[in-house]
């Protein structure tokens, strides 16, 4: 986040590079960061003759020192932005695209006038790329905005400033999250702010004409991921309710997730449950269990917290359930739904 | 007028109408009053949940004239464009058939003109999942700078199928399925209003089969009312849907339970005398042997099954053990599976369900198959005595035959003696004497052949006396031999548990220990003795079944 808020503030302050490279997975914090300049440059207007949007995809470099270089019109100030440019990407890749194009020998020379214009940037232009596709830091491209402009890595947010921002969106429409709620919200969602932007429009929308949102309303409205939904189901399990865990498989097969992709999660979770489980009975920190493990914390904590619902004799057995299920649907013996419904209703069963 | 399928006259055209999807009509609603609509909404969900049905009155809020709060008022020019499907401000797109780059690229063209009546151009892309990826690639850059006035809404039942970068960018609505309660509810308008009378567990049945897919049910009770005129039964809707009755079900699941099995047998007839599906009734019996279970471990979980009234559910979920139902439920997955493949389904079936029925005695089955085993095994040797082979040769495969069943049929014992010590019967000890035979054949050759002619002949608690016949003096004073005797009375009781006494006795052949039919016992006893079999002594009730 910090990334972020240095950005605005020198732009508040006025400090503006001739050039800008923002990159990185954060989508929405990148767009929201040239809306920004947008508006510092033609405050209150959506559309302006010295605004110029462009796409990489489409647009060669020479197109683009071009329109950079053309002076501004009744303005000081000129801002082009080149959306999902192509030429930040590794040599590698953007190598294999030109040779599907047919055009191997164009790249380097292409990219020559683009780093003439960036070590001679025009003084009344703000040229600003923006890409969320991975970005070669070893390119002469990449160092030279680098040293004659900015570069600035748009990465996801950590837990505490997720909290924060959510927070702060809903102190934003008049609402408070109650206690759990922006955690549900997180973990249902997951750390993509663009995401979790549209979830919490849907979330205003949903609790109009009420102060408080609380976890129940945010489960009701957003629909939990792959992953989430089969936490439920081994939650269920876990606490010997048969209905609900079925109820979260069938509403998936509703929704057509592949049987064997609903399988093969199930069977990944029941993995992890044995392996946290024997990690924590062997002493292991559960803090060092994510690393250990190669798993996101998130999925760790969680498994932890299931892992004691279960003995190990029942991970196994059910283990050993799957391996026969996942062999006789796949033989077929049996059908999806009925074997794994089964074998559902024989774990709550048992012991 | 023209007549229109009942789903299509009865499509809801205002948010209130929409049953089951409250969290989706409430937040739309609040978006329309409020204003801050988004600009792209994907709705996903299973077939006949309303999709369609609200992309469609959500175009119609959001050009609508009149509308007063967030309904649309159905009255106004746009309003009524739009429910005649004639509007030119919104769009529906069936991305299924349009599924290429330059419909796309017509729909990004065309999407920046302004509205001609309303506020906005509404563009419903069903199906969106069948788009290319070069079309979804070209719908991005729509999705990622839409002008002001221009509305998405992708609808599809698949998305796990659509692009991340189309998903982040979306509002996502996911429609549940609607809950049997709300179904019911909703059809019974729906009669009430086409002036249709339908029974209750007509109505019940139908909710059941259409999976929460409204559109699903409306369908059958369109088929319905074409098939039994104004009156809609439930035996109409199983002869629609080729379902069986759910008091067939009940009935067989009772007899089930009370592990009946000529009455089940008798329904499994019945049914086929009706032309029912014996596959497709497998399929219900597993699904409702599932619910029962389901009912059994946490009760009243299997509400919205609509499985018939809860009570009665639960009534037939109790006369069943746990163990016994899961063992049901088993068989009659594979029973299901089986018939798939069978050129006579209906026996599958039957022996599945005698099967199922002594489902809740295991120890029954389990000693049936080891006898049964054991008659496999006999029949194995016997092969081999026939075609004359070497001897030896002939015992090395059938050996492992004889050893692999040996442990269960010690623990078969265990089971029988465990719980009754002292009272082995005679019988028992006829039948394991034959495996005694066996073994000592392969242990001691020569002593073999001194008792082939040997029989148990009495038995007080542990002591047997042995009788050989009274020509074979012989025999019986090598078995006499106190290193015989000893190896015998081990092997008893390696087979029987427990120690054993033995005793010798020379018999007339007169008083040999059989029963009332002396010259069939003496075939047997010859025959026997020349091909060293078995036999095995049934009980009534098995010759039955097995001959």
């Amino acid at each position: 986040m910090d990334y972020y808020i240095e950005l605005l503030n020198s732009l508040k302050r006025g400090v503006i590079a001739p050039v800008y490279l923002f990159y990185g997975e954060e989508t929405y914090l990148r767009e929201q960061a040239v809306a920004r300049f947008k508006e510092y440059f033609f405050p209150g207007r959506d559309q302006d003759l010295n605004f110029d949007l462009i796409d990489g995809e489409d647009a060669g470099p020479e197109d683009i020192v071009a329109r950079a270089e053309t002076l501004p019109f009744f303005a000081a100030k000129r801002l082009v932005v080149v959306k999902n440019p192509s030429f930040f990407k590794s040599a590698k890749k953007a190598g294999k695209e030109e040779i599907e194009d047919g055009e191997e020998t164009a790249g380097p020379v292409k990219e020559t006038a683009l780093l003439e214009y960036f070590d001679n940037p025009a003084g009344a232009t703000c040229l600003i790329f923006t890409t969320g596709d991975p970005v070669d830091k070893r390119k002469r491209l990449f160092k030279a905005v680098q040293k004659n402009g900015r570069a600035v890595e748009f990465t996801c947010l950590n837990r505490s400033d997720l909290s924060r921002w959510l927070a702060q969106r809903a102190r934003a429409a008049g609402r408070k999250f109650a206690p759990g709620a922006a955690e549900t919200l997180l973990d249902t969602v997951g750390p993509s702010l663009q995401k979790l932007a549209a979830e919490m429009e849907k979330l205003v929308n949903f609790t109009a004409g009420q102060e408080v949102i609380t976890p129940a309303e945010v489960r009701k409205v957003c629909p939990p991921g792959l992953e989430e939904s089969i936490f439920a189901v081994v939650d269920a399990v876990g606490n010997k309710k048969a209905g609900e865990a079925l109820a979260a498989i069938r509403e998936l097969l509703a929704a057509k997730e592949p049987p064997f992709r609903l399988l093969a999660m199930i069977i990944r979770q029941f993995r992890l449950l044995l392996q946290v489980k024997d990690l924590l009975g062997r002493g292991c920190p559960a803090g060092q269990i994510p690393a250990r493990l190669k798993i996101h914390p998130y999925v760790a904590r969680k498994t932890s917290v299931q892992c004691r619902n279960f003995s190990r004799e029942s991970l196994l057995e059910a283990f050993q359930l799957l391996l026969e299920l996942d062999e006789s649907v796949k033989t077929g013996r049996q059908e999806f739904y009925p074997a794994l419904e089964i074998f559902l209703l024989k774990l709550c069963a048992g012991s | 007028m023209t007549y229109l399928a009942l789903y299509r006259e009865w499509r809801p055209r205002t948010f209130g109408e929409i049953i089951g999807q409250e969290h989706i009509t409430r937040t739309l609603k609040n978006a329309v009053e409020s204003g801050r609509t988004g600009h792209a909404y994907l709705f996903c969900g299973t077939r006949g949940t309303g999709k369609t049905t609200t992309a469609k009155v959500l175009a119609k809020a959001l050009n609508c004239a009149g509308r007063e709060g967030p309904e649309p008022c159905n009255r106004c020019e746009s309003c009524k464009s739009i429910n005649e499907g004639l509007s030119v401000d919104v769009i529906e797109i069936d991305a299924a058939s349009n599924r290429g780059i330059d419909e796309i690229r017509d729909l990004r063209e065309k999407i920046k003109f302004a509205p001609t009546m309303g506020n906005s151009r509404v563009y419903i892309i069903d199906e969106v999942h069948m788009l290319t990826n070069e079309a979804f690639n070209a719908l991005l850059k729509t999705l990622e700078e839409p002008p002001r006035h221009a509305v998405l809404i992708l609808a599809t039942t698949e998305p796990h199928k659509v692009p991340l970068t189309i998903l982040s960018r979306c509002q996502r609505f996911d429609f549940r399925r609607i809950l049997p309660a709300d179904m019911i509810k909703r059809l019974k308008e729906v009669a009430a209003g086409a002036g249709l009378e339908v029974e209750e567990e007509a109505l019940r049945l139908i909710a059941r089969a259409a999976e929460g897919g409204l559109r699903d049910a409306l369908s059958i009770l369109d088929q319905g009312a074409a098939f039994g005129g104004m009156k809609i039964t439930a035996g109409d809707v199983h002869n629609i849907l080729g379902t069986v009755r759910i008091d067939a079900l009940n009935r067989m699941a009772g007899h089930l339970a009370g592990r009946e099995t000529g009455p089940a047998l008798r329904l499994v007839a019945e049914l086929t005398g009706e032309g029912k599906d014996l596959r497709l009734f497998a399929r219900e019996m597993a699904g409702y042997l599932r619910a029962l279970l389901l009912e059994k471990i946490s009760p009243h979980a299997a509400a919205e099954e609509a499985w018939g009234e809860p009570a009665q559910v639960a009534g037939m979920a109790a006369k069943f053990s746990k163990e016994g139902l899961v063992r049901a439920v088993e068989i009659m997955a594979e029973a299901e599976q089986n018939m798939k493949w069978s050129a006579m389904p209906a026996i599958v079936l039957e022996l599945a369900l005698v099967r199922a029925c002594s489902a809740g005695g295991l120890s029954d089955t389990e000693s049936l198959s080891a006898r049964l085993a054991a008659v496999e095994e006999k029949l194995n040797s016997l092969a081999g005595v026939e075609v004359k082979t070497p001897a030896k040769p002939a015992a090395a495969p059938d050996r492992k035959h004889q050893e692999a069943p040996r442990p269960r049929e010690q623990g078969l014992a265990i089971e029988q003696t465990g719980p009754q010590d002292n009272e082995i019967s005679l019988e028992k000890v006829r039948q394991a004497w034959f495996d005694l035979m066996d073994i000592m054949r392969r242990e001691r050759l020569p002593l073999y052949h001194n008792y082939a002619k040997a029989q148990p002949l009495a038995l007080k608690g542990r002591s047997l006396t042995v009788g050989f016949p009274a020509s074979d003096v012989l025999g019986r004073e090598m078995a006499e031999r106190a290193d015989n005797k000893k190896y015998l009375e081990g092997l008893l009781g390696r087979l029987l548990q427990g120690k054993w006494q033995i005793t010798f006795k020379n018999y007339q052949d007169k008083t040999e220990p059989t029963e009332q039919e002396p010259a069939a016992r003496d075939a047997v006893v010859e025959v026997k003795r020349r091909f060293g079999g078995e036999e095995i002594i049934l009980d009534d009730e098995e010759q039955g079944t097995l001959f």
